[in-house]
């Protein structure tokens, strides 16, 4: 493994980490605001599914996306059919199981979020003349704030640090689905723990810095709320 | 321009039944215990009770029916709640402008210099409302409802969140804005002394139902210290002339009264309680004491509840007030209805209510002295 492969593979983490949660955002939003507001006895069912990564070792999840995803699977099969390829061992499967993968680590803070908001001050808006949509955007967004800035670094860290799914829907194709952590586990299995050291450190700083930032971030938020 | 409702909502231990009209200018005050349905009235009307059936009229237009629900955004409400409810992440100008924007043409229930000035929030334009206290917010929310171009204004008991020095300054902004508005206003409060200083109609409510209504001077018995105590509310206004030596002239449905301007505090327009066990009786063309609160009447019937003292139903322009007398008097001054006397009243309750000359933060009306 040469150096500058290295660097492809954490490249290509990034731009996984980067893409999942662009895409967790725009699904996870209106779910966990489905979740925050609806009174729907049920919503616990969804509430586990959602968890159900939080728990579930790697391994299982990309087993069964393998099987999914596959040339023979369900959605392997039917993108086959309609002239396009299987999923697996491509940077796209890699991008699906990550968001399966990420998705409690950007729902949870989201729903959180859209609770704290609590009902008056969307009353407030409605009362004011704002319609639902308009509600959303002007109001619950902007006081959810920082559960957006939280779920999109934890959703961004947890992806970077990803294994297991990605081992067995993606495989080890550099600059395809090679991402850093697999890279790691490389060297270590070919004895080259100086090349290891080095992206290990790599994605240590990078992952101490994201939470830095939230966790900063946060402790401003609270002492602009208390005021002078 | 009237308020028609015709409400039902039921919940688990709790039912609000309203059928009422409520008139289409002035202050409609809602005045009963808490969990009589009071907050829940006002949210229903609001369209916040998805729960609520039946009729919401406002000046012709249909907010809700059998057939239709208008959503609270398509109701011409401003609603101030029982806490500030800024929204956070906007500055003063910022919460204002929410509501302009949404209000479409013409804005403003008032003049928005006007509402701004009254409430003395000009200079609190640029801050956060994290930055405000209680009652600069609580100002804020009023001045935002009224930003909003409401065709009713509904207020949860605004000053119910402010300490009493607040309350005192927020009181007769409240009453000074709601007398030049030309919507009906529909006042929620569980304090006497609010209803009567600010209330035109006063409706009360228990148990989900409206047991009594009527003006304020009819209500005000009911209000303070229950039905059969008698009191009433007087409304004055100053007369151009005014009197020297540090006193005013107002003149009331009963006649001309003069106050100390002390108490007045350069107010257009007051409003004062009247409690029967502070009146007395004169009686006889030479009765004229140095006193001045003397209104003339005539009686309309006598009343003996009590062993040593008597009442005398004195008829007062509109309103009939129930002077004390002791049963000794009655036996040397034999009176018959129809004759006439005098009442004198010893002492007048100003109230905190009334339009003042230029409220405002920067000299605040110092509460009233409470007796």
């Amino acid at each position: 493994m040469s150096e500058s492969g290295d660097w492809v593979a954490l490249g290509l983490s990034l731009r996984l980490a980067a893409v999942t949660v662009v895409l967790l955002l725009l699904v996870g939003t209106p779910l966990a605001w489905w979740l925050a507001r609806t009174s729907w006895r049920g919503r616990f069912l969804v509430e586990a599914v959602v968890a159900l990564p939080l728990v579930l070792p790697p391994t299982v999840l990309g087993f069964y996306l393998l099987v999914a995803l596959g040339p023979r699977g369900p959605v392997g099969g039917l993108l086959e059919a309609l002239g396009g390829r299987s999923l697996a061992f491509t940077f796209e499967g890699l991008v699906i199981g990550s968001m399966l993968y990420s998705l409690p680590f950007v729902v949870q803070p989201l729903q959180t979020a859209f609770h704290g908001v609590g009902g008056r001050p969307l009353e407030v808006a409605a009362t004011l003349g704002a319609g639902p949509r308009d509600r959303f955007l002007t109001v619950a967004v902007p006081l959810a704030r920082r559960g957006f800035l939280t779920a999109a670094v934890l959703g961004f860290a947890h992806t970077l640090g990803e294994f297991g799914v990605v081992l067995l829907i993606g495989g080890n194709l550099p600059g395809e689905t090679r991402v850093a952590s697999i890279a790691i586990y490389d060297h270590v299995e070919t004895l080259e723990y100086g090349k290891a050291g080095i992206l290990s450190a790599v994605l240590l700083g990078l992952s101490l810095f994201l939470l830095l930032v939230v966790y900063g971030w946060g402790g401003r938020g609270r002492r602009e709320r208390v005021g002078p | 321009m009237s308020v028609r409702v015709q409400l039902v909502l039921e919940r688990p231990g709790f039912r609000l039944e309203v059928d009422t009209g409520f008139p289409g200018r002035g202050v409609s005050g809602l005045f009963g215990p808490s969990g009589s349905g009071k907050t829940t009235l006002l949210r229903a009307i609001a369209g916040l009770e998805r729960g609520a059936r039946g009729r919401v009229e406002v000046g012709g237009e249909t907010w809700q029916d059998g057939s239709r629900f208008l959503p609270p955004h398509r109701r011409r409400v401003g609603f101030v709640f029982q806490e500030p409810s800024l929204f956070p992440h906007l500055r003063v100008r910022g919460n204002l402008a929410y509501a302009e924007r949404r209000a479409g043409r013409g804005g403003w229930a008032l003049p928005r210099e006007q509402v701004l000035a009254v409430l003395g929030i000009e200079s609190l334009l640029d801050r956060f409302p994290g930055q405000l206290s209680l009652g600069e917010q609580q100002r804020v929310a009023m001045a935002r409802a009224l930003a909003s171009r409401p065709h009713l204004l509904l207020l949860d008991e605004p000053l119910a969140s402010l300490d009493a020095p607040r309350k005192d300054e927020i009181l007769p902004l409240l009453a000074g804005l709601q007398e030049s508005l030309r919507i009906p206003v529909l006042h929620v409060s569980h304090s006497p002394e609010e209803m009567l200083a600010l209330a035109d109609e006063i409706f009360l409510l228990e148990d989900g139902r409206i047991r009594a209504s009527g003006s304020v001077a009819a209500m005000a018995g009911w209000l303070e210290g229950g039905k059969g105590s008698g009191a009433v509310v007087l409304r004055g206004r100053r007369r151009a002339a005014g009197a020297a030596g540090g006193e005013a002239t107002f003149l009331t449905e009963w006649g001309p009264v003069l106050l100390p301007e002390g108490e007045v505090r350069g107010r257009e327009a007051v409003r004062f309680l009247l409690r029967p066990e502070e009146t007395s009786l004169l009686v006889g063309e030479g009765a004229r004491s140095s006193v001045d609160h003397l209104l003339d009447g005539t009686v309309e019937s006598l009343e003996e509840p009590g062993a040593t003292t008597a009442r005398v139903r004195v008829r007062l322009a509109g309103e009939v007030l129930p002077v004390p007398v002791p049963k000794a008097f009655l036996e040397t001054h034999p009176l018959r209805p129809g004759d006439p006397v005098r009442v004198q009243l010893h002492r007048l309750r100003v109230l905190p209510g009334g339009v003042g000359k230029a409220p405002g933060p920067a000299a605040p009306p110092a509460p009233e002295e409470r007796p």
